[in-house]
């Protein structure tokens, strides 16, 4: 018996129905839902069979009882605001319901729901998905579920309204994307956040990258983040400064090396051999000013080429393949210099000697070859001339020698006229000491050669008159700027040719009359003559100045002796002049001598065989 | 040098040319110069010069090489007095150069600018002979 259900009272004859027929067979039964006329609310019968103790039934108890409670019971189910569950019978009928106007004394059946329907009659496998979803006899769509109880028959029904069931899926979805966009918002929001405190530093960093990738070492990060971020910037700014040093070291090296580089070209240069220099495949790396003066090649038109496509050089007529050079390896040297190596380029051809040797970088294998090259030109020509060793030298000294002198004079003559007096006396002294030297030059080369039995005279049969009236005539002028009379006393008639070197001999006799001019007072003299006396002539130059002390004269003639001149100042011979004129008379085959009083004056005389008639005849007459 | 002569100097050494240049420019004569033998062939051949001072240590070619070009019968200079003018004093050097016909052989160290002028002036003056033009000392 349900709980609180009332039993209507009152005695009634019991038709058969299932339900009584149930409980005769000793089961319960329970009658269909019906609605008393005096009810609202539908009832059932339960028919209780009783039994004795062999278990047949004697009675049968029939209880009736209202569904109030049920639907009572339903209506207490939570079903949100607008859920309800009811209860229907197999006819469709509602007998249960929260809303006691639906329930089925209405009338209305509800049978045509497939919820209803196809659960009564084919179970809940029967039901489809969209047997769920309908209008409701209110004329709302709902969703459903139902349940069958099977041993009454009744389906259990629970409706929401859909509206309900789908606005919160609505709200939820609704939900869902506020949700994403305050999500999105917030990851906006903290990639700001990241980019300001993560992606910053690192833009800083590259920035800071860049600047030291285009050379501004000098740029350092400030990053304070105290994160990984500061010791990243920590190690770059250290990078950095250990790349700013380094960039200091290089500097100053390279400056150094360049300074270096800087002093070994100006060398090179300055070298007055031709110099170039190649690497391992001949290819040409430097070209010196010189080489360019030697081969007429411009520097332009060398660096960069292959050696034996820009020089030339020959033995001979063979080529020399200074490019196979390269290949020789170590300490190979070659120096080249006999006579007929020559640099050729077109008609020009130009003797040279020939140095190549490897650039062997300290303990490494050949890196290059530098050919070093002289113009040979002079040197063979004195070669030519078979000029001696003397002979280059006074070549060479003379030449800025001659320079020298040649400036002096210019300058002489063109200040002449508005140098103060000292300086004019300083430049006058100048060319005078110019001269000394160049006549010391001569007469040291002299001295060389007389001493290495050299000096050589080229005799030939002359009147010494004629070479004497020459010399005189060149030595007039110093004799007039000494104001000295400068004589010669003419023999009366021509006297015999002798063996002379015209030019040595003029050479003895300048010594002498310059000794004169020299040692003699203004307003003195100097006489020559020429006179024959036992097939010797015999000139001599006599002056009338202070003479030579009796004891210096027995050292006259020999080198560097000076007897102290008093006189014309400034000029202080070599002490060479005699020494040399005493070897050029000794090599004509003729004495030299002096005689000489102290304060009376001085003859210097030397003898020179006259010409034999075999001599004439073998030489014949020179002009 | 009253009508304008025309002058070649061969000479190498910078110093030497200028100081000739200098002092013949005074004079009013614009000496024309070549700095090496083979300069001084190829403007010789190329001018018509009224004398020809010719160094003798040159670059490329000697003087004497020059000289012989100049003298060869088919050189346009063959008629052009030629002057040596030079360092070298050695008499076998001078023989050799009046031999292949040189006009003259003076010593650069014996004569100051001025009078190389003049020997050069009273040369083509006609007022000096060869004989005149040769170095008046010769210790080589």
């Amino acid at each position: 018996m349900a709980e609180g259900q009332s039993l209507n009272q009152g005695v009634s004859i019991e038709l058969s129905s299932p339900a009584f027929d149930q409980a005769k067979k000793g089961d319960d039964g329970i009658s269909k839902a019906y609605f008393p006329t005096d009810q609202t609310s539908p009832q059932v019968d339960v028919y209780s069979p009783i039994t004795n103790e062999q278990g047949s039934v004697i009675g049968i108890i029939k209880s009736q009882v209202t569904l109030n409670t049920l639907t009572q019971i339903f209506s207490r189910l939570n079903l949100g605001k607008d859920g309800v569950a009811y209860i229907v019978d197999d006819e469709g009928q509602i007998i249960s319901h929260p809303q006691a106007a639906k329930i089925a004394n209405q009338h209305v059946s509800i049978l045509g729901r497939p919820v209803v329907n196809k659960l009564l009659k084919g179970g809940y496998a029967s039901l489809q998905p969209i047997d769920h979803y309908y209008t409701n006899e209110s004329n709302v769509p709902v969703v459903s579920s139902s349940n069958l109880i099977s041993s009454l028959k009744w389906v259990a029904v629970v409706e929401q309204p859909e509206s309900k069931v789908f606005g919160q899926l609505l709200l939820t979805r609704n939900l869902l994307l506020v949700g994403m966009a305050i999500g999105l918002l917030l990851l906006v929001v903290i990639a700001l956040a990241i980019s300001n405190g993560l992606a910053g530093p690192i833009m800083e960093l590259k920035s800071s990258a860049k600047r030291i990738q285009q050379g501004d070492l000098s740029s350092r990060l400030q990053i304070h983040t105290g994160d990984e971020l500061q010791d990243l910037a920590g190690s770059f700014n250290a990078m950095a400064n250990e790349l700013q040093e380094r960039e200091a070291h290089l500097q100053q090296t390279n400056s150094s090396l360049k300074l270096e580089r800087d002093r070994q070209e100006t060398l090179l240069q300055s070298l007055t051999d031709g110099v170039l220099a190649v690497d391992g495949s001949g290819q040409i790396l430097l070209f010196n000013k010189a080489a360019e003066v030697i081969t007429g090649i411009i520097v332009n038109q060398a660096v960069g080429r292959s050696i034996d496509e820009v020089v030339h050089f020959f033995n001979d007529t063979t080529l020399l393949p200074l490019s196979q050079y390269s290949d020789q390896q170590d300490e190979f040297k070659l120096q080249l210099h006999q006579r007929g190596l020559t640099f050729r380029r077109g008609r020009i051809s130009v003797p040279v000697s020939l140095t190549v040797s490897p650039i062997v970088p300290q303990g490494r294998s050949t890196s290059g070859w530098v050919v070093s090259f002289r113009d040979m030109t002079k040197e063979h020509e004195f070669e030519a001339m078979k000029l001696d060793f003397v002979s280059m030298a006074a070549h060479e000294l003379r030449t800025p020698l001659t320079a020298l002198r040649g400036y002096l004079s210019i300058i002489q003559e063109e200040t002449e006229k508005i140098l103060p007096e000292p300086v004019r006396v300083f430049l006058n002294r100048s060319m005078i000491s110019a001269n000394q030297l160049a006549s010391l030059v001569e007469n040291l080369l002299n001295v060389s050669r007389i001493e290495r039995g050299v000096l050589k005279v080229d005799l030939v049969p002359l009147q010494i008159e004629s070479m004497i009236t020459e010399t005189l005539t060149n030595l007039m002028e110093v004799a007039r700027q000494n104001q000295i009379q400068l004589t010669f006393d003419q023999p009366e008639k021509s006297l015999p040719p002798a063996m002379i070197d015209r030019f040595r001999l003029a050479e003895v006799l300048t010594n002498l009359v310059a000794n004169g001019i020299t040692y003699t007072k203004r307003g003195g003299w100097v006489k020559v003559s020429l006179q024959l006396k036992e097939h010797q002539l015999i000139t001599s130059v006599t002056d009338n100045g202070e003479g030579i002390p009796a004891a210096s004269i027995p050292h006259l003639f020999t080198k560097f002796y000076r007897v102290q001149a008093s006189l014309a100042q400034g000029s202080k011979g070599t002490g060479l002049g005699l020494f040399i004129s005493k070897a050029i008379v000794t090599a004509h085959h003729g004495t030299i001598w002096v005689d000489s009083k102290e304060g009376k004056g001085s003859t210097f005389s030397f003898s020179i065989p006259v010409a034999t008639d075999e001599e004439i005849k073998s030489m014949g007459r020179s002009a | 040098m009253a009508d304008a002569k025309r002058i070649l100097l061969v000479e190498d050494d910078l110093f030497i040319r200028e100081m000739y240049q200098h002092i013949f420019a005074k004079e009013g004569v614009i000496l024309e110069v070549a700095e090496d033998g083979q300069e001084g062939i190829d403007l010789a051949e190329a001018g018509q010069y009224d004398i020809i001072l010719l160094d003798i240590m040159l670059p490329k070619k000697s003087g004497i090489e020059v000289l012989t070009a100049l003298r060869k019968p088919e050189a346009k200079s063959l008629k052009t007095p030629i002057i040596l003018l030079s360092n070298l004093g050695q008499a076998s050097v001078i023989k050799e150069a009046f031999r292949i016909g040189a006009d003259g052989y003076l010593l650069k160290t014996d004569l100051l600018p001025r009078q190389v002028y003049e020997k050069v002036s009273d040369f083509l003056a006609g007022k000096l002979t060869k004989e005149d033009m040769l170095a008046s000392q010769s210790v080589d």
